[in-house]
């Protein structure tokens, strides 16, 4: 059996990992049950937005991790959309896992119906991104020889602090806060505005686009040698 | 021609000056203003209730206008909070307004304003009261009596205002005239819920004789009565008054009897008669006013309550469902992986309908929780003190809606200088206010209100209550003569009820914190009143009605209702 499908061992792991940490981060986000005065005089104040947040993060190393596995078990001139539906494969598989925890975290989130719609929307198209931006990067670690673990993670780690880092430093910049997951999902449960969301959506798409433009063009030049 | 010429430039400077001063005197006459008498005698205390009488000159429209009044608390080291209040006059012409504000920081200029239906500031003024603001409770002495204590404010008391909780912020009211029932009526409301009230009397006694004074009064069947040197007093039967001065001829001086949470204090001499030196002698032995308030005990209700949340157990239990899942369908998978899929697609839905009927939103997620305290006191008059504490678990803006007519007094701490501003707007019927996350505001506001219960003692065992308060009672207690017996509710109408002599306890084990677990929230408001009231003595009625419902809207508001209503026997109504 493949390794890249997912039932396989590799696969069942990584499912497993993030039903685990997907659920602690929900039970870390409850309030705990107390009485109000405990609440008032709590110091350590209760984070509502911690499961949302670290579901898009979690759902991001998540596709990484898929996107190798599928690099390296896809035939060397996979089409584009086989390659695709592989991906949107494991990310279904993931989000009907975790939609149980999705569905009970509604009450975490202050406009319900919209922003769950709005995170699961965003989760599919930025792991279809971290997917794609994986498989292309774990290619070319084959094709030049060389590991793309830390280029992997690396990437991920920088596409969720560089932008999110820049929108904080200076107000004018503030659009680009939504730009990184982190930034998307705390702006989401603060009430982002129309702009904030679209930059938000925006950054991942036209990463998908560019990823899917640059492999067509690189297959042509490989056919053509 | 020249003279023609020079006529006629006369005859237009003339009309100019003419229309100049038309327009100049109409200006004038259009422009309207406001003017204001605030406290007693100018006099007012911080974080208290002050009377506030407007007058609207030269205003005539055909829209209503209002009058805003806008405070600032506090200061550039304390933090800075405005806090304002419309009053609920539609004013359409001139005349005099007068209410009770609540008022915060006399230190800085309050601001009152009359607005057009547009919010266009047709006229305002700004009242100063640093000089003559009061940090603590001060008298109010009857214009009869000289200015014994210079704290003191001196006022007609026929300009005493009907609403007692004008009051809040006197120490204690000297009274030495003739007044009308309403006044009465309100000085009344004022010392049952805890003021302190001087009568002098003597032979000014017939003069200012009334039943709302007798019914003040420590002394039952009034007379006038002369020494053998000629000294008349006011005597009578004083059975539950304790003499505290003898005058140099033995007859007692002072007297004082608590009526309801306050104190009556009876001077038996006329004022006239009293130098200086007495008063001052007498102004030692009064006891200060002590306005009964919930506030604490709501604050502590709410403190007590458990804070609505999903179950992390259920987390738990959906880790190990879905990790189980995912092994069997890996199993499944391999060998058939539509049917993997079919069994996941079931399975996880079944999980995530389970969890969403488990995690209801509107019932889980609660924005601010409120809890308010009703509190109806009735004997020969009524009040209502009104007590509210919010807890806020999100950053939010909402209007939390009260009785029209309340203008909340609200708690501020020392230092204003927190995460969210102690801003806030009181419309007829609602206050608007903004709470930050884990933050925790209570206001307390005073009213009139009219008898909720008629209660009769037809026999030793039987009662008849009436009830014309617009819901029943959860529970009830008859308490007679320091023996409580319990009921089971109050409904609307008028029932004769039971008591049960063999379910009534000691008023010391009902207060005692292991009985009556069906309403702890309610006990501890019955405890704080206790220690204002008599309750041991004569025969009360004390029912508690408790309502919970979630308000959705902008935000999610879990709000506890708690109404108290303590209702003392006319001894008319005791057959017993």
């Amino acid at each position: 059996m493949r390794s890249d499908t997912v039932f396989s061992t590799s696969s069942l792991q990584a499912y497993l990992s993030l039903i685990f940490l997907c659920g602690a981060a929900l039970a870390a986000s409850i309030q705990p049950a107390a009485r109000i005065a405990e609440l008032h005089g709590s110091v350590m104040p209760y984070a509502p937005g911690l499961f949302p947040l670290s579901f898009v993060l979690l759902f991001g190393l998540f596709s990484i991790n898929r996107g190798a596995v599928i690099a390296s078990n896809a035939a060397p001139h996979i089409s584009q959309s086989k390659l695709v539906l592989r991906i949107l494969e494991h990310i279904a598989y993931g989000l009907v896992l975790l939609s149980p925890y999705l569905i009970y975290s509604r009450a975490l989130l202050p406009n319900t119906g919209v922003d769950l719609f709005l995170l699961v929307v965003y989760s599919i198209i930025s792991a279809l991104f971290f997917c794609l931006l994986s498989f292309r990067l774990e290619r070319r670690g084959d094709h030049w020889k060389k590991g793309s673990f830390l280029l992997r993670y690396g990437s991920f780690l920088a596409f969720c602090l560089v932008p999110f880092g820049l929108g904080i430093s200076h107000s004018s910049l503030r659009f680009l806060v939504t730009a990184s997951p982190a930034g998307f999902v705390t702006q989401l449960m603060g009430g982002a505005s129309a702009l904030e969301l679209a930059s938000g959506f925006l950054v991942p798409l036209l990463g998908i686009l560019w990823i899917l433009t640059r492999r067509q063009r690189f297959d042509r030049r490989h056919h053509a040698v | 021609m020249m003279r023609d010429t020079l006529s006629l430039r006369t005859v237009a400077q003339l009309l100019s000056l003419f229309v100049a001063l038309f327009l100049f005197s109409a200006y004038g006459v259009a422009q309207t203003y406001l003017t204001v008498e605030l406290g007693f005698e100018g006099k007012l205390m911080p974080d208290r209730y002050a009377p506030i009488l407007i007058d609207v000159h030269d205003y005539q429209a055909a829209e209503p206008g209002r009058l805003r009044i806008t405070q600032i608390a506090g200061n550039e080291w304390r933090g800075e909070a405005t806090l304002q209040q419309e009053l609920g006059y539609a004013i359409q012409s001139s005349g005099r307004y007068e209410t009770v504000i609540p008022v915060y920081d006399p230190v800085n200029p309050i601001t009152v304003e009359l607005l057009s239906p547009t919010d266009t500031v047709l006229a305002s003024t700004i009242v100063n009261q640093k000089s003559t603001m009061r940090p603590a409770p001060y008298p109010v002495l009857d214009k009869q009596l000289p200015r014994f204590d210079p704290r003191a404010a001196i006022i007609d008391p026929t300009s005493l205002p009907n609403q007692w909780w004008a009051l809040d912020g006197v120490e204690n009211l000297w009274i030495a005239s003739p007044l009308s029932i309403e006044t009465w009526t309100a000085i009344s409301q004022w010392v049952l819920a805890g003021g302190s009230l001087v009568l002098l009397t003597g032979t000014d006694f017939y003069r200012m004789d009334s039943p709302q004074l007798r019914e003040l009064l420590p002394v039952f069947n009034p007379e006038i009565r002369t020494t053998p040197i000629g000294t008349t007093y006011l005597s009578g039967s004083h059975p539950g008054a304790v003499i505290d001065l003898l005058a140099e001829e033995g007859f007692p001086l002072l007297l004082h009897s608590k009526y309801g949470a306050g104190n009556v204090s009876l001077v038996t001499r006329e004022a006239s008669a009293l130098s200086v030196e007495d008063l001052q002698e007498i102004s030692i032995s009064i006891a200060p006013a002590a306005l009964l308030s919930l506030t604490n005990t709501t604050d502590l209700i709410l403190r007590a309550q458990p804070a609505v949340t999903l179950n992390s157990l259920l987390v738990l239990v959906m880790i190990a469902l879905l990790g189980t899942l995912v092994c069997v369908c890996a199993l499944i998978g391999r060998r058939n992986p539509k049917l993997g899929w079919a069994f996941l697609l079931i399975c996880a839905l079944s999980i995530a309908v389970s969890s969403g009927l488990a995690s209801n939103p509107t019932a889980h997620s609660v924005d601010i929780y409120t809890t308010n305290s009703h509190f109806y006191l009735q004997a020969s008059v009524s009040l209502l003190s009104v007590s509210s504490s919010s807890y806020a678990s999100v950053v939010t803006s909402f209007n939390q809606a009260h009785k029209e007519g309340l203008l909340p007094l609200e708690s501020l701490p020392r230092s204003l200088q927190l995460a969210t501003s102690f801003d806030s707007l009181t419309l007829p019927g609602k206050t608007q206010r903004s709470l930050s996350a884990g933050d925790m505001r209570s206001w307390h506001a005073y009213g009139t209100a009219a008898s909720v219960f008629d209660l009769q003692m037809l026999s030793e065992s039987t009662v008849r209550i009436s009830n014309s308060y617009p819901t029943s009672f959860d529970a009830a207690w008859i308490l007679i003569e320091g023996l409580v017996y319990p009921m089971t509710d109050i409904q609307r109408g008028s029932h004769d009820y039971d008591l049960d002599a063999e379910a009534s306890v000691r008023l010391t084990s009902f207060l005692a914190e292991t009985y009556s677990q069906r309403a702890p929230a309610t006990l501890q408001l019955i405890r704080e009143i206790h220690n204002a009231f008599t309750l041991s003595q004569g025969v009360w009625l004390i029912a508690t009605a408790e309502d919970a419902q979630l308000i959705t809207g902008d935000n999610t508001q879990k709000v506890r209702d708690i109404t108290l209503v303590v209702v003392r026997a006319e001894e008319a109504n005791r057959a017993i």
